[in-house]
């Protein structure tokens, strides 16, 4: 049962279809009807591969493909994909079967599998450059999309290093100074291998290696 | 190793013969050259342009599929875009454009009998990343149509008798018709069964088949080889 509706989904996911039709299309999964989301899911799985494909490429410049194989297996993993689609709302807005809305242990590939035919729907309706758009705004865990920025700055700088393949960055505190108006914490934050470095100098450790990690992430999003 | 090939006359001989084949003129040739560099040979090879490819094919096929075919359900889709990227195939396309005389390979590789089946598929591979990140998506859909999906039997055809459909592709590809061998002959070795051998030479593949009719072993070794192109075929 929807309770959510598709108007309300094409704000979340940031694209708005001239013909809403295949969207609809898109949330049917094959245990409610006979015209359901899997000619969709067909498509969207090849335009996700190329927008995730192309992308890496492009951003990546030095990386074998051995690595950009790896990270590309990560970002379009069933459990990512998953994990997007709950966080888009798409399992709010699918028509299931008895089948599956009578089983609460369902397979949660469903809504990933739904994801991808969102995405199949958006390159009928948009082309493949609006499917691109998407992937940007939304498979990326380092996009500075709104919610994200919302996010603790240090979980979103471990995220990048995790989808870029670096080790965890280290913070170090390079001086702690006590004055009569209180400490000041000077914490420099590091990735191995990474050419980039961010130094926050705050009155608590916590917030100065926030805003190291804040710094770190703005000279990787100039790079 | 540095390829400097496009700065001598030859190289200018062959990229043109090339482009002209291909119907792409490349406004950067290293691009080209990349395409056909092997991983045996240099650090730079085409093995990142290959993965690139190989989604803009995906992607390609995928539309032309879902266009093309409106009625057909997913696990149809499913077949024919396998059918469609499979390596031998692939390798046919290689063959076809006479990409096999312009690959630059490591020189442990020329020797080698048969180079591998995925190697060629790779470089079509990587000739389709190539012409992506020169021109983008529309040059590269041009290529992918022309070289890839028109040469492959259409859905009917796949519905044909297998010496028909094989002869079918292998002419699309270009290639001389597949050759049917009697290897055993009842009337004359006894036994009861025909034992049939179908080759295609430029792609060094045979299949034998036995059945109670001369007929019939030939269908069956036609589909066998249908089959390992990954083309789906009426059964015999």
């Amino acid at each position: 049962m929807n309770t959510k509706d598709l108007a309300e989904l094409e704000d979340t996911i940031g694209y708005h279809f001239k013909d809403a039709s295949n969207l609809e299309r898109a949330m049917v999964h094959a245990s409610a009807d006979v015209e359901n989301n899997e000619r969709l899911e067909f498509l969207g799985d090849a335009a996700l591969g190329y927008a995730v494909s192309s992308a890496l490429y492009e951003r990546m410049p030095h990386k074998s493909v051995g690595e950009l194989a790896e990270r590309k297996s990560i970002l379009v993993s069933n459990k990512r994909l998953t994990q997007i689609a709950v966080a888009l709302g798409i399992d709010r807005c699918m028509r299931l079967g008895n089948s599956i809305t009578n089983n609460k242990t369902a397979n949660r590939k469903i809504y990933a599998d739904a994801l991808e035919a969102v995405i199949g729907a958006i390159a009928m309706d948009g082309g493949f450059r609006a499917v691109q758009d998407f992937v940007d705004q939304h498979l990326y865990p380092f996009e500075n999309n709104p919610s994200d920025l919302e996010r603790h700055a240090k979980s979103r700088l471990q995220e990048w290093a995790d989808w870029a393949g670096f080790e965890s960055p280290i913070y170090a505190i390079v001086k702690h100074e006590s004055h009569a108006s209180g400490e000041l914490w000077h914490v420099r934050c590091t990735i191995k291998d990474l050419n980039h470095d961010g130094e926050g100098v705050a009155h608590s450790k916590r917030e100065a290696e926030r805003i190291a990690a804040e710094i770190l992430l703005a000279n990787i999003d100039e790079k | 190793m540095k390829l400097n090939l496009h700065d001598s006359i030859f190289g200018i001989f062959r990229h043109w013969r090339l482009q002209t084949r291909i119907g792409y003129r490349f406004k950067d040739l290293t691009r080209l050259d990349e395409a056909l560099t092997h991983a045996s040979v240099d650090r730079v090879n085409n093995e990142r342009l290959e993965f690139l490819g190989d989604s803009v094919l995906e992607l390609i096929v995928s539309e032309y599929l879902y266009r093309q075919y409106p009625d057909i359900d997913e696990g149809t889709l499913t077949q024919l875009k396998i059918m469609s990227v499979n390596n031998v195939h692939l390798q046919s396309v290689a063959l076809n454009l006479g990409l096999d005389e312009q690959l630059f390979i490591g020189k442990g590789l020329y020797n080698v009998e048969n180079r591998g089946v995925k190697m060629y598929a790779d470089v079509v591979e990587a000739l389709i990343g190539a012409i992506y990140i020169d021109g983008g998506l529309r040059p590269a859909r041009k290529f992918i149509d022309k070289f890839v999906i028109q040469t492959l039997p259409t859905l009917e055809e796949t519905q044909m008798h297998p010496k028909t459909a094989l002869q079918n592709w292998v002419s699309k590809q270009g290639m001389e018709y597949p050759e049917y061998d009697v290897v055993q002959d009842p009337q004359r070795s006894g036994g009861s069964k025909w034992h049939v051998k179908c080759s295609i030479k430029r792609l060094a593949i045979t299949r034998t088949a036995a059945a109670r009719s001369r007929k019939a072993a030939e269908a069956e070794a036609a589909r066998q080889i249908l089959d390992s192109l990954g083309i789906m075929a009426n059964g015999a």
